[in-house]
């Protein structure tokens, strides 16, 4: 490893540095894009105003439309929101067979299909505070609040600790995984579907092939088509979690203190939380948080947040997050 | 966060009128672009600088038209590589070769480097020097900040400590870069073509 550590760094040193601009260069170029930006920037503006103006117009001619649809049809309900998204996603409601762009906090009616493209993700808020969230190149069909069908790509599932709001329900081609209120993972593959649990406990129903099965925290189960089960065990760290947590919805950390936040990094991340001594922990609970986490991973966003005190964390090995006064 | 994402939301924060987002944008694509530009313009500096600018004008123009299919570099390097051909400056052949590897780097796209014709010069320098600036050119094309990272350590003598100055990080934070950074640039080396091989001529005394 070591002799591999100083290969990179000679390699390195080899190659020499980069041919670096002038600062008469940077200033040149810099002034000019920074006039082209501001100039696409109006533009944009002036096409959506444009488009605004446009667009209220043809909303009133809709709203007397939708007014008088609505006393004819019944409105199905709606199911989730989308609180954060990556890249791009589409949506189409039951009856319609046209696919469209689906907006952030657009509401999401019961019977729709959500579709995620490649490079891309989506954070979905359910009632009872479950939060759903897309991995790329998946389609979800929401049924209802309790009961989704997956049929291609990754899902997460966290049904929150006090949800309350019953039993959640993914239907997929191979079989029906339930929640006993936890959170876990299903991926849909061409001939096979993959559980994995990071909480809690669910309920794999096997479609008639393997039976019920149940699945407890750091267990996957693999259903192939050909009726084979799996089992295997997945560490709540494993980077299969990471592209669920790249899509956490922040939370709002303004006036909050930092014990709360730890607790959400810890959810979000599989971990647990550590003081080094209980003076670094007295310390930690006098700390209010202010600021934004958009955008940001927990861990960045934990990085983020410590760097404002003397606090800092290091990772461990057993899935612990170890908050210590910061060395040097 | 998966570089893409982290390139398409930093294109949408620009496109958002976020000025933070512009200049962090500008700072880390201006010294890379330039050199890719320098390499292609024979080392006019003068050329490049106005081919960078025009790249620059281009892409805001249409950074709206950006999906975070491919890194967000990558898509600049395209609109330089049209601004440098607009010119009707015609690529030098090794170079054509090499553009793929500035933006994805590919065991077949090195073969085709390593294989281009030599040039008038001392066949073993104009080795050195095309090796020397496919290994700038990877560390050009890592995320973030990393390319910078290593170079600071390793070829400047930073320490931990001094890179996390720089980057407003602290020493940890700095050191974790650091370890992602070397990850990242050995997987580009071994996608180049073994790091040893290339190691055991890059260091090389002339005799």
């Amino acid at each position: 490893m070591s002799s591999d550590r100083d290969l990179l760094a000679e390699v390195l040193r080899a190659a020499g540095a980069r041919a670096v601009p002038d600062r008469q260069d940077y200033d040149a170029v810099f002034e000019a894009a920074m006039r082209a930006w501001r100039r696409s920037l109006q533009t944009r503006r002036r096409r959506r105003w444009t488009l605004a103006l446009a667009a209220s117009v043809a909303t009133m001619a809709i709203g007397v439309t939708t007014l008088v649809h609505r006393i004819a049809t019944r409105a199905p309900p709606v199911v989730a929101t989308p609180v954060v998204m990556h890249g791009s996603a589409v949506t189409r409601s039951r009856n319609d067979d046209t696919w469209r762009p689906l907006g952030l906090r657009e509401p999401i009616a019961a019977g729709s299909r959500v579709r995620t493209g490649s490079v891309a993700g989506l954070a979905l808020e359910m009632p009872g505070g479950l939060s759903v969230r897309l991995d790329e190149k998946t389609e979800l069909e929401m049924d209802s609040g309790h009961s989704l069908r997956l049929t291609a790509g990754g899902l997460y599932i966290d049904t929150g600790s006090g949800s309350g709001s019953g039993v959640l329900r993914v239907e997929t081609s191979l079989g029906t995984v339930s929640d006993v209120g936890t959170v876990f993972q299903v991926d849909v593959k061409a001939s096979s579907v993959r559980v994995r649990v990071r909480e809690g406990l669910v309920q794999v129903d096997a479609a008639g092939r393997a039976g019920l099965l149940r699945s407890n925290a750091g267990e996957e189960v693999e259903l192939s088509d050909r009726g084979t089960v799996r089992r295997g065990i997945v560490s709540p760290t494993h980077p299969a979690w990471a592209w669920a947590e790249a899509l956490a919805p922040p939370p709002d950390v303004e006036g909050r203190p930092l014990l709360q936040f730890l607790d959400w990094v810890a959810h979000e991340t599989g971990r647990r939380v550590r003081f080094e001594a209980p003076e670094v922990e007295a310390q930690a609970r006098e700390v209010v948080l202010h600021g934004r986490t958009r955008d940001l991973t927990p861990l960045q966003a934990l990085d983020v947040m410590l760097s404002t005190t003397d606090l800092e964390y290091v990772l461990s090995t057993d899935q612990v997050i170890l908050i210590r006064r910061r060395s040097g | 966060m998966n570089p893409l994402h982290a390139d398409w939301a930093l294109s949408r924060r620009i496109g958002a009128g976020d000025e933070r987002a512009f200049r962090e944008l500008f700072e880390r694509f201006f010294p890379r672009l330039f050199r890719f530009a320098l390499a292609r313009l024979d080392g006019d500096r003068l050329e490049a600088r106005e081919v960078v600018q025009v790249t620059f004008c281009r892409a805001f123009e249409h950074l709206g038209s950006y999906r975070g299919e491919c890194s967000l570099y990558g898509w600049f390097c395209q609109i330089c590589r049209n601004a440098i051909a607009d010119r009707g400056r015609a690529l030098r052949h090794e170079l054509e070769a090499l553009s793929a590897i500035e933006e994805e780097a590919t065991l077949e796209s090195i073969l085709e480097a390593l294989q281009a014709p030599a040039s008038d010069e001392p066949e073993s320098l104009v080795w050195r020097t095309e090796l020397a600036r496919l290994i700038q050119a990877a560390l050009d094309c890592l995320p973030g900040h990393y390319g910078d990272v290593l170079e600071w350590k390793y070829v400047d003598g930073l320490s931990v400590k001094e890179i996390g100055e720089r980057l407003a990080i602290g020493t940890k934070a700095a050191e974790s870069c650091l370890t992602r950074a070397r990850g990242a640039f050995r997987t580009a080396l071994a996608e180049i073509g073994g790091s040893v091989d290339l190691l055991a001529h890059a260091t090389e005394e002339p005799t």
